[in-house]
C-alpha cells in the first residue's frame, strides 16, 4: 500500500521514524494528563499556543526552530495560567473556563497568521497537518527528526526526574503541598512540556490528531493496568503501534496522521472490550460469575429448608431462568444435589454441608439485624437473603461470638452449628 | 430592519452576513447557557469535531455537495459521538474529560482520513468539506440564512414549549425524576438541540469559534444575574452582540476573519463582565473580601479592648496592639477607622470606649460567648453556621428554642451582672 506507492526506504522509514518519537512523547505526557484529570486542558493547550506559533514565525521569519518553541512554551504557560485563574478567580466553572481561553486563543492566533500573508502556514494547516511534508526534503526532515527526539529526551527527562514529586502530585494533590513537592509547580513543567511536544507534533500531524495522540494511548494504558510505571510503557507501546498501523493500513495517498489517530482509536476499543480487570468483557464475565455462584447457593439453601420442613423439591418456577438451569447441572455435576424422582431434586451430604454455612450466615446475619438495628422481623429475611452469599467462615465465627453462640435466629428456626 | 440597515449604507453581503451571524450568536446562546449550567460547557466543541467524518461520508454516499445531506451526517456523526462519550465515561474507568478528548482526536482523524480519500476519489480538493469544519462566514449566502433563521425560530419554540422543565431537570435533575418527567428525553431533546445548532453554525463559523458562541455568551451573563429567564435573555444578547460586534469588524476599515472576530468580542464582553459585574465580578468579589476582613478586624478590637477595659477606665493602647498582633501602622489605621466609626476615643496613648463603643462591644462579646456556648453544646450542628459565626449574632442566626437553652445554661458573664 502506502509502502510501494513510494517506495523509497529512506523517505518512507524517515517518515515513520518521526511519527513514532512524536507519539511516544505525546503518550507518556498524556498518560499524567489523563491521571489528573486534564485532557480537555491538553486539548487547550493545542490551540492556545497557536499566537505563540504566529509570534515565533514573526520575529524569527521561520517555521522551524527555537522561536516557535519558545512562544509555543510561553503561550502553553499562559493558556494554563489563565484557565486556573478564570476558573478559580471568576468563579467560572473549569470547563466552560478552558472553552473561553483556548477559542480567545486561539482566535488571537487565527488573527496574527493572517498578518503572516506570504507564510506558508494557515488554519487549515494547523488542523490537519501535513506529515506528507516533512519528507520533501532529507535536510527539513533531519531537522523535524532532531526536534522531536529532543522533546522526547526532554519528556523522559522531566518523567525521570521527578518521577516521584510527578506521581503524588497526581494522585493526590493535597499530600503533594503537604510533602513540599511544589504540586503547582510540577503541573505548570508539565504544562509547558505538553506545549513543547505539541507545537513539534503540529507540523506533522495538526492540532487535532495531537490531542488523540497525547490522550487516547494514555487512556487505552490506563484501563489495562493499575501502576503509573507499567502505564508509561504500555501508553509509550500504544503510541508508536499506532503510529506503525497507521502508517502502513492508510489507504493509498491517505492522510498519515488521521489513520494513526483512528488505529490509536481502534486500539483503545480493544482496551475497552479486553481488559483483563477493567474491560467490559472481563466485567461481564464477573457479574455471570457471581450472578451464578449466587444461584448455586440459592438453590441448596431452598433445599435445604425444605429438608428442614421436610418438602421435597419439585420443579420451581424459578427453575425457568437460564442462570438457574445453569446453576442446576453445576451443581448435580459437582455431586452437591442429586435427583430424587422426576422433577425434584435432594442434597448430597456434601450439598448440605455447603448449605449448613449458607444457612448459618443467612440466620446468624438475621439475628445480628434484630439485635444492632432494631428491625422488625419481616425485614430481616431480604437484607440476609443477599449478605448470605459474602459472609464467610471467618465473618460467621466473628458474628457468632459477638452475638455470644444464639441457638435460633429471630424466627425461631434453628442456626446450624458451623 | 433591512431598511434600517440599507440607509446606513451596509451592502447587501455584509447584511446577510450580519442577519446570519446575530441570529447564530443568539440561538447558541440560548441553547449554550443550559450546556455550561449542566456542566457540558465541552461537549459542543468535542460534537463539532465528531461531526467531520459524518459530512464525509455524506458526501461520498450522496456525491455532491448538498447542504443539506452533509448536516445530516454531521448531526449523525455528532450524536454517535455524544453517545461513544457518555458509554465511555459511565461504562469503563475513564472519566468525562478523557472520554471528550478521545471522541474529539479520533472522530477528526477519521475524518482526515476521509477527507483525502475523497480527494482522491473526486480528483478534486475537498475546499468546500474542510471549508465546512473551519468556516466561512464571509460566504454566508441567503440559504444559509433561511436556516439559521429556523434554527432561530425553533429555538424560540424549544424555550417556550419546554422551559419549566429544562430548568427543573437542569437544577434538579433528582426532584425532575421523583416528579416522574421524562429526564433522559429531556436531556435527549437538549443535546438535539446542541447538535443541531453547532451543525447549522459549523459551515458558518468554524469548529473553534462554535465551541465560544456556545459558551462565551452563558458564562458572560451568569455574571450578571441568578435567574434563568434572564440569563436566557442576556445570553441570546450577548450571542447577537458578538455576532453584529464581530461581523462589522470583519468588514471594510478592519478587515479581520469574521470567526475570530466574533471570538475577541466574546471574550471581551466576558473580561469585562468577570471584572465588573456587581456581585459575581472579580472586583465586587474583591471588595467584598476587603470589606469583610476589616469588618473582622474591628471586630477583633473591640473585643480586645472589651478585655482590657475589664481590668480599667483607660486603656494602654500598645497593649492592646501587641494582643492583637498588628504592625503599628496598621494598628493605627484600625483605631482611625474605630473613631470614625464613632466607637472609641484615642489621644495618642490611651484609647477610651464610648457610650456606643462600649455598648457594641458589649454585644460583640456576648454574641461570642453565645457562640462559644453553642459549639460546645452543638457541635453538630455547628457546620451548618459556620459562615455565620464571625458576621451575624446568634441572636438573629439561631432558632429560638435553640438560643433559650444557651441563655439558660450559660453562666452570665460578671459584665452583664452589672448592668
Amino acid at each position: 500500500m502506502k509502502l510501494f506507492a513510494a517506495f523509497d526506504p529512506a523517505s518512507a522509514f524517515g517518515l515513520l521514524a518521526v511519527a513514532i518519537v512524536g507519539n511516544v512523547a505525546c503518550a507518556l505526557l498524556g498518560c499524567y494528563l489523563v491521571l489528573r484529570r486534564l485532557s480537555m486542558l491538553g486539548d487547550a493547550l493545542t490551540h492556545g499556543v497557536l499566537p505563540g506559533i504566529a509570534l515565533g514565525v514573526l520575529f524569527t521569519g521561520s517555521l522551524s526552530g527555537w522561536g516557535i518553541m519558545l512562544g509555543a512554551v510561553v503561550f502553553g504557560f499562559l493558556t494554563a495560567f489563565l484557565t486556573q485563574t478564570v476558573s478559580a478567580q471568576a468563579g467560572v466553572a473549569e470547563d466552560s473556563s478552558i472553552g473561553i481561553v483556548f477559542t480567545t486563543l486561539f482566535s488571537v492566533g487565527v488573527i496574527l497568521l493572517t498578518l503572516l500573508p506570504d507564510m506558508h502556514i494557515d488554519t487549515g494547516c494547523v488542523f490537519f497537518g501535513s506529515l506528507e511534508l516533512v519528507t520533501l526534503s532529507t535536510e527539513s526532515w533531519l531537522g523535524v527528526f532532531t526536534t522531536m527526539v529532543s522533546s522526547l529526551l526532554a519528556t523522559v527527562a522531566f518523567i525521570v526526574v521527578f518521577w516521584k514529586e510527578l506521581k503524588v502530585a497526581s494522585f493526590d494533590s493535597a499530600l503533594a503541598e503537604a510533602m513540599g513537592y511544589r504540586p503547582q509547580l510540577m503541573h505548570y513543567l508539565l504544562m509547558g512540556l505538553v506545549s513543547l511536544v505539541s507545537v513539534t507534533s503540529f507540523a506533522t500531524v495538526g492540532s487535532i490528531v495531537v490531542v488523540a495522540m497525547l490522550i487516547v494511548p494514555a487512556a487505552c494504558a490506563y484501563l489495562l493496568t493499575d501502576r503509573l510505571a507499567v502505564m508509561l510503557w504500555l501508553a509509550a507501546g500504544v503510541g508508536a503501534l499506532s503510529a506503525v498501523l497507521g502508517y502502513f493500513l492508510v489507504p493509498t495517498h491517505g492522510n498519515v496522521p488521521g489513520m494513526m489517530a483512528v488505529m490509536a482509536g481502534a486500539l483503545l476499543l480493544l482496551a475497552v472490550l479486553f481488559a483483563p480487570r477493567h474491560g467490559v468483557v472481563a466485567k461481564v464475565v464477573r457479574n455471570v460469575r457471581l450472578a451464578l455462584r449466587i444461584a448455586m447457593e440459592d438453590i441448596l439453601a431452598d433445599l435445604y429448608r425444605r429438608e428442614e420442613s421436610r418438602q421435597d423439591r419439585k420443579s420451581d418456577p424459578a427453575t425457568g431462568r437460564w442462570i438457574n438451569r445453569l446453576a442446576l447441572a453445576r451443581l448435580r455435576n459437582s455431586g452437591s444435589i442429586t435427583a430424587a424422582e422426576v422433577g425434584a431434586w435432594r442434597l448430597t451430604d456434601r450439598g448440605r454441608n455447603q448449605a449448613r454455612s449458607l444457612i448459618r450466615a443467612h440466620r446468624l446475619w438475621e439475628a445480628y439485624l434484630e439485635k444492632n438495628l432494631d428491625l422488625p422481623p419481616d425485614h430481616l429475611h431480604d437484607p440476609a437473603m443477599r449478605m448470605e452469599h459474602f459472609i464467610g467462615p471467618a465473618l460467621q465465627e466473628e458474628l457468632a461470638a459477638e452475638l455470644h453462640e444464639p441457638g435460633t435466629d429471630p424466627h425461631g428456626r434453628q442456626i446450624p452449628k458451623g | 430592519m433591512m431598511n434600517f440597515l440599507d440607509t446606513l449604507g451596509i451592502p447587501y453581503n455584509t447584511r446577510i452576513v450580519l442577519t446570519g451571524a446575530c441570529l447564530l450568536g443568539a440561538s447558541a446562546g440560548v441553547i449554550g447557557a443550559f450546556a455550561v449550567l449542566r456542566r457540558r460547557a465541552l461537549t459542543g466543541d468535542a460534537l463539532a469535531h465528531a461531526s467531520l467524518p459524518g459530512v464525509c461520508v455524506a458526501f461520498l454516499v450522496v456525491g455532491d455537495r448538498n447542504f443539506v445531506s452533509l448536516l445530516i451526517g454531521a448531526f449523525l456523526a455528532g450524536l454517535v459521538g455524544i453517545g461513544v462519550i457518555a458509554v465511555l465515561s459511565r461504562w469503563t474507568r475513564l472519566k468525562e474529560d478523557a472520554s471528550i478528548g478521545i471522541v474529539l482526536g479520533t472522530f477528526f482523524g477519521c475524518g482526515t482520513v476521509l477527507l483525502s480519500i475523497i480527494q482522491r476519489l473526486k480528483g478534486g480538493s475537498p475546499a468546500g468539506l474542510d471549508g465546512f469544519i473551519l468556516g466561512k462566514a464571509a460566504s454566508m449566502n441567503f440559504a444559509d440564512v433561511r436556516l439559521i433563521s429556523l434554527l432561530a425560530l425553533g429555538t424560540l419554540l424549544l424555550m417556550t414549549a419546554l422551559y419549566k422543565e429544562f430548568k427543573l431537570t437542569t437544577f434538579d435533575p433528582g426532584f425532575a425524576r421523583a416528579q416522574g418527567w421524562p429526564d433522559f428525553l429531556l436531556d435527549l431533546t437538549l443535546l438535539i438541540a446542541i447538535a443541531l445548532t453547532v451543525v447549522i453554525g459549523l459551515p458558518a463559523v468554524g469548529v473553534v469559534m462554535m465551541a465560544a458562541l456556545l459558551i462565551i455568551p452563558a458564562v458572560t451573563a451568569r455574571f450578571w444575574t441568578e435567574r434563568l429567564g434572564i440569563l436566557l435573555l442576556l445570553a441570546a444578547v450577548v450571542g447577537m452582540g458578538m455576532g453584529a460586534a464581530g461581523t462589522l469588524l470583519s468588514d471594510r476599515p478592519f478587515s479581520l476573519p469574521t470567526g475570530p472576530a466574533i471570538v475577541l468580542v466574546g471574550a471581551a464582553c466576558f473580561a469585562i463582565s468577570a471584572c465588573a459585574a456587581p456581585r459575581r465580578g472579580m472586583l465586587a468579589r474583591y471588595l467584598a473580601q476587603r470589606r469583610f476582613s476589616s469588618e473582622m478586624e474591628q471586630r477583633l478590637l473591640r473585643l480586645i479592648l472589651f478585655k482590657l477595659s475589664q481590668r480599667s477606665s483607660t486603656i494602654d493602647a500598645e497593649e492592646a496592639r501587641i494582643d492583637g498582633n498588628w504592625s503599628v501602622p496598621h494598628f493605627r489605621w484600625l483605631l482611625r477607622q474605630a473613631q470614625k466609626e464613632g466607637t472609641l476615643h484615642h489621644d495618642g496613648k490611651d484609647i477610651r470606649l464610648t457610650a456606643q463603643g462600649e455598648q457594641e462591644t458589649a454585644r460583640a462579646d456576648r454574641d461570642n460567648r453565645l457562640w462559644e456556648a453553642f459549639l460546645l453544646a452543638h457541635p453538630d450542628l455547628a457546620r451548618g453556621y459556620a459562615a455565620c459565626f464571625a458576621t451575624q449574632s446568634p441572636e438573629d442566626a439561631l432558632p429560638p428554642e435553640v438560643l433559650k437553652s444557651l441563655v439558660e445554661r450559660r453562666p452570665s458573664s460578671s459584665r452583664e451582672a452589672a448592668t
